[in-house]
Order: C-alpha cells, then structure tokens, then sequence
C-alpha cells in the first residue's frame, strides 16, 4: 500500500471524528441550555442591560467604604494564613504517611488517599454549610472549613512532591547503614523543601480567594461585607469591597510568583 | 586537642562541623520561620477567635456528622433534578467560554499577535480572573435575580478569562520555527495558525478545557449558596432546617460529581499518555 493510500482513510477518520466532537458540542449546548433555561440570544439580548448596570450602579467604587473594609478584609487575610499554616503542618504529616517513598505500610497510604481525596472533593463552601449547624455563623467555622480545604488538596500536593524525589539517593543513604528518620531528614526533606514551599504559596493564594467568599455563607471577612452591601442595595459599596479582593488577589499573586522564581 | 595528623601527615580538624549549607541559607531559613509565626499569632490575635463552648461544638458537629451518615434519599428526584441542573451549567459555562477564549487567544500571544494588544488583553483577563467566579455570581444574581441564568454568567467570566491565558500561554510555547517554516512559504497569517499553531496547541487546548470543567463542577455545585440554583440551593435549603439525614445524601451526590469527573480525567490523560508512549 502507497503512503498516500494509507493516509486517506486516517484524514477520513480525523474529519469524521472533528465532525463528531463539533456535534457533540453543539447537542450539549443546546441541550444543557434548556436544562439551566438558559439561552445565548436571551443572554446577549441581557448585556447592555448588565453594561449599564455595572457603569451606572457599580461603577465608581465608594472608596468612602474603605475605612469599613479593613477590618474585615483583615480578617479575610488572618483567615487565610492561619488556615493555611495548620493545614500545612497537619497535611505535611499526612503527607509523609502516604507517599510511596515514606509510607510505614500500604495500607496506612491507601486510607489517608481516601481521606485527603474526600475532604478535597467537598467544596469548602459546602464544609461551611455543614459545619455552620454546629458551630454556629462565624470566623471560627471559615477558618475550620478552609483547613479542611487545604488539608485535602495539600497533602496530595505534597505526597505528589515525596513521591519525585530521586529514589537513588534514598537508597544511598540506607546502603551507609541510615535509619527510617535519617533517611527522612538528610534525603527526602532536603529534596522536597522548595517544592513544599511553592505548594504552600499556591494554596494561600487559593485560600485568599477562597475566604473571600466564604464569607458570604457565614464566614466572616470581606466576603460577608460584599454579600451585606448587595443586598442592601449599596452597591458602589459592594463595587469598592470586590475592587479590593481583586487588587489584593494581584498583589499576592504576583508576590508569590516572585518567590517562587527566587526558590525554584 | 582537635587537630590530629593522618597516616599521610596531613592535618585532620575532628572537632569542627563543617556545615553542609551555606550559613546564610540558614539564617535565611531561621529568619522566614520566625516571620511566619510572627504572622501567624498576629493572625490570631485579628481573628480573636472565640473558644469557649467549642469542645461542646466539637461534640455537637460530630452527632449532626452521625446523622449526615445515615443519609435520607427519600428527595432523590429533586436532587437529581438539581444535580443535573448544577451538571448543565459547568458544561454550558464551560462550553460558552471555551469558543471565544479559543478565538481571542491568538490575540493575547506575544509571539502571533500585537506586542501592545495581547498585553492589554492579559491584563484584562488577570483582572477578571482575580475576582472570585462566586463573586462574579453574586454580582449576576443582584442584577438578574435567582437562578441557574446567573449561575451560568457567573462561571463565563472567571472561565472565559482562565481559559484566554491558558490557550495563549500554549500557543507562546508553540516552537518559533514552526511558525517560521510555515511563513517562509509565503503563508498568510490564518494560514499560519490554522496549519502551524492550532494542530500543535489542539491537544493542550483540549486538556486545559478538561482542567477548567473539573473546576467549573466544583463551582457549581457551590453557586446555589448565592442564590444560583442547582445542587447547593438544595443543600443550603436542608442544612437550614436542620435535615441532616438529606444533606447528606445530597454531600454524597456533590462528592460523587467532583469525584466521578477527576477519575474521568485522570483516566483521560492516562490514554493521553500511553499513546504518546506510542509514537515514540
């Protein structure tokens, strides 16, 4: 068989399957639409009304609100850091429990996957709707629900980090006679500092933006100001508390991307 | 003391450690470790957290935990509904976000587009980007009243800005000699990105697509919280009223969503993987 007569039937094959993906899209679009009453020419039809909404009653921000944002954008911020500092500490034993390199028994690694995996696939707004019965509305149960966040995704973050250290220097390290803690102290720490740093700095950013939000289901923090604002109507109020989640959002990523540069 | 001579005479220290690291890595660490707990009390202190009762709490939150367990499915048809309500938003956010971000991507590349225009529109899409999509929700339920319509809107932007960096960022990686080979041709700019960039980029598109979905489920599920309907609307509703029995299942029914999507694309990117192990 020619070349040429082997590639036909595979671009046949390729267009077909572009044609099946594209009808696929567009089932689901339609599809979906209808599920969620939601329809494109209806939505575009809506955009100058949400044009004028956003310049005339948002914009511009009242930045006599500022001196009542502080405070709770502090908090936001407190939120965020403590959370994130205990959820480092508890996911980091997590961590070491279930990567391969440093697990004290399968079976160890297996449960603490499945734990780490449910705490993660729980929105943290959903942990704030289930915690809120007991512990009542407040920065206590951000604070719970965002530690239970972080633990779920940074110990698989970090186990992740573990399990790429390089196996060889390990196995060094145990030819000279290293035990379990020697091991762990002079070949897999040292490897995994920077890269348990750079996850750290990620998942305070996520938990910056996260507690700005929880505070609009009872959480307490900037979130709970803009959710307030709004429904009072005040929104010029509202529009200043969301200008300044974004600039603190920016600020706070690009710091952390520059230390990450500096570390990596 | 301290100095000895071995067999080659030489002079042997046996007292001094020698430090594996430099001393001002370790200061540095010393100095970043006390700044962190210094930041960390000082949080604490903002927060003023209030402590008392809170073994009581503990032991309240782990009944209403017990009670969750022993889930309630008597209202499976409406979680259903609603499940499919927060199912058909993510697709339809993501979906409605992913065409024009696909488009306008060409635009915000460095490398295939106007130095000045593609860093105006990163720069926009950073400024969408850093505000919360739940935010974005809730500034759409203001305007637009409860419903999943809001929900949708909500999700657009946030995704719609992601996605423009993700596509851009893929299509700068795209390697300059490609793009060079094609042009030495005589190809016309559409003619460039149609047969040289979108080819190369077409499989990372499609995985930073499948990444943004995982999210956008996530963030469906919780948009009902806002006021935006579908399965978090539902949730919120029995939590309320203390139905701990529904909440659950309707938990479950979240977790399994989330869940089910991740081994979805896991398993994806696994066949991704082998038949890239393939062609090699």
């Amino acid at each position: 068989m020619s070349v040429r007569e082997r590639i036909i039937p595979l671009k046949k094959q390729r267009s077909l399957l572009t044609w099946l993906g594209l009808a696929a899209v567009v089932t689901a679009t339609i599809l979906t639409g209808y599920a969620s009453s939601f329809s494109i020419p209806e939505a575009v039809l809506a955009i100058p009304g949400i044009l004028k909404f956003i310049f005339t009653d948002f914009l511009p921000p009242n930045f006599a609100a500022l001196p009542q944002i502080l405070n709770p954008l502090l908090d936001t911020l407190a939120m965020a850091v403590v959370s994130t500092v205990m959820a480092s500490l508890l996911s980091l034993i997590l961590a070491f429990l279930c990567a391969a390199p440093t697990t004290p028994h399968p079976a160890v690694r297996v449960v603490i996957r499945g734990f780490a995996s449910c705490l993660r696939n729980i929105p943290s707004l959903a942990w704030v709707m289930i915690l809120v019965p007991a512990f009542g509305i407040g920065k206590f149960v951000g604070v719970l629900a965002l530690i239970i966040g972080s633990l779920g995704s940074m110990t698989r973050f970090f186990a992740e980090t573990i399990e790429e250290v390089d196996k060889d220097k390990l196995e060094a390290i145990r030819a000279t006679g290293g035990t379990y803690w020697q091991v762990l102290k002079n070949g897999v720490i040292p490897q995994c500092t920077s890269g348990f740093i750079a996850w750290i700095l990620y998942n305070f950013e996520l938990d910056v933006r996260a507690s700005a939000i929880i505070g609009m289901v009872g959480g307490g923090g900037i979130g709970f100001f803009i959710q307030f604002s709004l429904k009072l109507f005040r929104y010029a109020d509202a529009a200043m508390g969301i200008a300044v989640v974004a600039v603190v959002v920016l600020l706070i990523e690009w710091a952390s991307k520059k230390i990450r540069e500096a570390i990596l | 003391m301290g100095v000895e001579k071995n067999q080659g005479g030489h002079p042997v220290n046996t007292r001094k450690k020698i430090s594996l690291v430099p001393a001002r890595t370790g200061l540095i660490k010393k100095a970043v470790l006390i700044g962190v707990l210094l930041l960390f009390i000082a949080s604490l202190f903002q927060l003023r957290l209030e402590l008392t009762g809170t073994l009581e709490n503990i032991g309240k939150a782990f009944t209403y935990l017990a009670r969750m367990v022993r889930m309630d499915f008597s209202i499976w048809e409406d979680v259903l509904v609603a499940a499919l309500e927060s199912l058909s938003v993510a697709v339809l956010a993501t979906i409605i976000s992913a065409v024009p971000a696909f488009f306008l991507s060409f635009f915000a590349a460095t490398n295939v587009s106007v130095k000045w225009l593609a860093w105006c529109l990163k720069a926009l899409c950073s400024l969408i980007r850093a505000i919360p999509t739940l935010i974005w929700a809730l500034m759409f339920v203001a305007f637009l009243g409860f419903g999943p319509f809001p929900g949708v809107l909500g999700l657009f932007f946030h995704s719609f800005a992601y996605l423009v960096k993700a596509y851009s960022q893929s299509i700068e990686e795209v390697n300059p000699g490609c793009i060079e080979a094609i042009r030495a041709t005589g190809a016309s700019w559409l003619q460039i990105m149609t047969k040289g960039v979108v080819p190369t980029i077409k499989t990372a598109a499609i995985s930073w697509t499948a990444l943004r979905f995982e999210f956008n489920i996530g963030q469906s599920a919780i948009l009902g919280l806002v006021g935006a309907g579908g399965i978090g609307h539902v949730l919120s509703v029995n939590m309320r009223f203390f139905e701990f029995e529904k909440g659950g299942f309707i938990v479950l029914v979240i977790f399994i969503m989330s869940f089910g999507v991740e081994m979805l694309f896991n398993k994806l990117k696994l066949n991704q993987d082998k038949k890239l192990l393939k062609h090699d």
